[in-house]
């Protein structure tokens, strides 16, 4: 077991999910909207980094601080490393020279960093199934090391891959799976003022066994409602309630398609009293993590 | 990660596999003895014909049709022996992987099989780029959580930066960090259309430096907040501290501004004075930019003072691109473990906008602290401190 209980406030955040059947959403309009015509010769992928980005930073009316670390995560940039891969290896020819630049995973978050005038370090990470979790226990641990002024963007970004019933196949999804894009985003940081809410709690367990001691040591938290990941089953969902036995459930995974980063979207979605949230990976390893408004 | 109040970090074990060889003794073997020629690839560019590449050394791998993963459990397991972990302390161990372009060997290995029987069929995928880190976990029994990095050149160097960070700070005892890059289509072709493989051989600040070559490797390096059983007699290296920063400038320029701040903060962030340095590990890829860059940024930092001492590995191992950070760590202090440092084999004439000459001889190494530089696309920085002694 692994757990940071290091405070981690939001102060902005968006979520923005793209259901899909046939194709990709044509992002171009939105990005003109947000970003102006400026923006040019950018792949899919990092249309959906700056418009979830452009929502987050609009939502509010404070400036990401220049300092502020940008933490990136998703499983990767994958239907563009097949389209280039394709182009290569069945059509035998050469990429065409900003095709390859831009399916670097972090050109993503280059863009929005150049976007919104950020100059702090930048991490872009992935993970198998437990992506967010991953990059939100990153940012929990380096806020718990540095100052009062310290920030956080953390942007949780996937794509599909065309045709759709191929993409589920490889994911191991039943044929029926809806399927969504997303680009999820939070400005968080270490100062209290102005937050509307604040990470609590983020852990790792490796075992029921684990889980159940997580359980028993959650701060406390009024109102505090459940929500499962695409990785928690039913049996597994049933045991957890029953440790809650007033929790309610935030089922979201039916209003949503299935999308490995969905637990961002949660998070950028909060709003009011507490959530635990619990995610597991195929071989057993338990994810959970604690917000709670500021109200 | 402030000197004095966290716990010691220390290079426990590692493996590597490489164009210079497996295990660290071969590669300073081969270093000393000046590296191996690499060999042309050809390219899909109907009017090239293709470049050098460093590919693995040994004969066994070579032209086989080898998974990757059998490389990683390679490298893992040396690192795992060299490091001692027990049980116990695997269980605490977590794993932190650098890769630019994680599995997409392996991928291009079964999609050009498929290509064979059906030239119009889909590509087989994994699940995405965490899959490395989450393999050597699973195969291992490694009780800790994965991180994968994917930040171009540095993806590795940052994966080291973090780990000794969280293992400073308590959050593990122990980490496996691993740096990954395997021949594959994508990569070698997206230089080349770049225009930024060099069509011979690499040259770090040189004059007549015209581009990069590629090169692969997997390494692996245990970091432990205790030291290993340190075989060899010799103090354990440490890391000492480090920074990562983010240039938005350009997208593929290095920018001597920008690495001169990552250097300052990774000086201030080990708590050291940059007299304290005794070596500098340069990016030096050969290709003009990054050294034109380089070469400034460290002009500036040693503006009043002697700079030390530098070099690159670049011309042994070539550009092993995210697994780098790892990789050349590894074959530095294989090199330092055999009383050396390797010099520029490739370097003859000083060019004049960079105005400094690296290593151009072996230079006799014991005790000291290194800087260790990577600099990647996306103006993503990285610098890392090590040292032994007191």
């Amino acid at each position: 077991m692994n757990s940071l209980r290091h405070p981690l406030y939001i102060y902005a955040a968006s979520r923005q999910t793209w259901p899909v059947t046939d194709q990709a959403p044509d992002l171009k309009p939105l990005i003109a909207e947000l970003w102006g015509g400026k923006l040019r010769r950018l792949n899919h992928f990092i249309h959906l980094a700056l418009a979830g980005a452009g929502h987050c930073a609009r939502s509010v009316d404070a400036r990401i601080a220049p300092q502020c670390e940008l933490l990136f995560v998703s499983p990767g940039n994958i239907a563009q490393v097949i389209s280039v891969s394709q182009r290569i290896l069945r059509d035998r020819q050469p990429p065409m020279p900003f095709d390859f630049m831009n399916i670097t995973n972090n050109m993503a978050p280059f863009y929005v960093a150049q976007a919104l005038g950020l100059a702090g370090g930048g991490l872009t990470l992935a993970h198998r199934t437990l992506p967010f979790e991953t990059a939100l226990h990153l940012a929990m641990f380096q806020a718990s090391q540095a100052g009062a002024a310290a920030q956080y963007l953390l942007g949780a970004v996937e794509e599909c891959v065309f045709p759709l019933q191929h993409h589920r196949r490889q994911l191991g999804l039943p044929a029926q799976t809806p399927m969504a894009e997303a680009s999820h985003w939070l400005w968080t940081g270490n100062a209290p003022a102005n937050a509307r809410a604040r990470f609590t709690y983020c852990a790792f367990a490796d075992s029921d066994a684990a889980l159940a001691q997580c359980l028993a040591e959650l701060p406390p938290a009024r109102n505090l409602r459940l929500a499962f990941g695409f990785g928690v089953e039913a049996q597994a969902q049933a045991q957890i309630m029953q440790h809650f036995a007033a929790g309610t459930l935030n089922d979201y995974r039916g209003d949503t398609g299935y999308h490995a980063t969905a637990p961002a979207g949660v998070a950028a979605a909060f709003s009011g009293g507490a959530l635990l949230h619990i995610n597991r990976t195929p071989q057993g390893r338990y994810a959970l993590f604690v917000i709670e408004s500021c109200d | 990660m402030a000197a004095g109040s966290r716990r010691r970090v220390y290079v426990r074990g590692s493996g590597i596999r490489c164009a210079l060889g497996d295990g660290r003794e071969q590669v300073s073997a081969a270093c000393r003895d000046g590296g191996r020629a690499p060999s042309l690839r050809d390219s899909v560019h109907t009017a090239s014909a293709g470049a050098p590449y460093c590919g693995f050394a040994s004969t066994e791998i070579q032209g086989a049709e080898s998974s990757l993963y059998d490389h990683l459990q390679f490298s893992v397991t040396q690192a795992l022996a060299d490091a001692q972990l027990s049980a116990a302390e695997r269980s605490a161990t977590a794993v932190f992987c650098g890769s630019t372009a994680c599995d997409i060997s392996d991928f291009e290995r079964r999609y050009r099989a498929d290509l064979l029987v059906d030239g119009t069929c889909l590509p087989q995928y994994s699940v995405g780029f965490g899959v490395l880190a989450g393999h050597v976990k699973d195969h291992f029994v490694l009780g800790g959580e994965e991180f994968s990095f994917n930040t171009a050149c540095t993806s590795s160097a940052n994966a080291l930066l973090v780990a000794a960070r969280m293992i400073a700070a308590g959050v593990y005892e122990h980490a496996v960090v691993l740096g990954v890059e395997i021949f594959n289509r994508l990569s070698f072709e997206g230089f080349h259309a770049m225009m930024l493989l060099s069509p011979d051989a690499c040259r770090p600040f040189d004059a007549a430096r015209n581009g990069t070559v590629l090169g692969e490797a997997v390494g692996a390096v245990v970091l432990s907040c205790r030291p290993g059983p340190a075989a060899d007699g010799g103090q354990p290296f440490r890391v000492l501290g480090g920074a990562n920063t983010c240039d938005t400038g350009s997208i593929t320029s290095a920018n001597a501004t920008a690495i001169r701040r990552v250097l300052e903060q990774a000086l201030a962030d080990a708590g050291l004075d940059r007299r304290a340095v005794t070596l500098i590990k340069a990016h030096g890829t050969g290709t003009d930019n990054n050294d034109q860059a380089e070469g400034a940024a460290m002009r500036a930092l040693y503006a009043d003072a002697p700079l030390p001492p530098f070099t690159s590995l670049k011309p042994y191992l070539g550009h092993t691109l995210g697994a780098c950070g790892v990789v050349e760590l590894i074959t530095l202090l294989a090199c330092i473990r055999s009383g050396f440092v390797p010099g520029v084999p490739t370097f003859a004439s000083m060019d004049a906008d960079i105005m400094l000459a690296p290593l151009r001889e072996h230079l006799a190494f014991g005790d000291g602290i290194l800087m260790l530089n990577y600099f990647g696309f996306g103006g993503n920085n990285s610098s890392i401190l090590l040292g032994n002694g007191n």
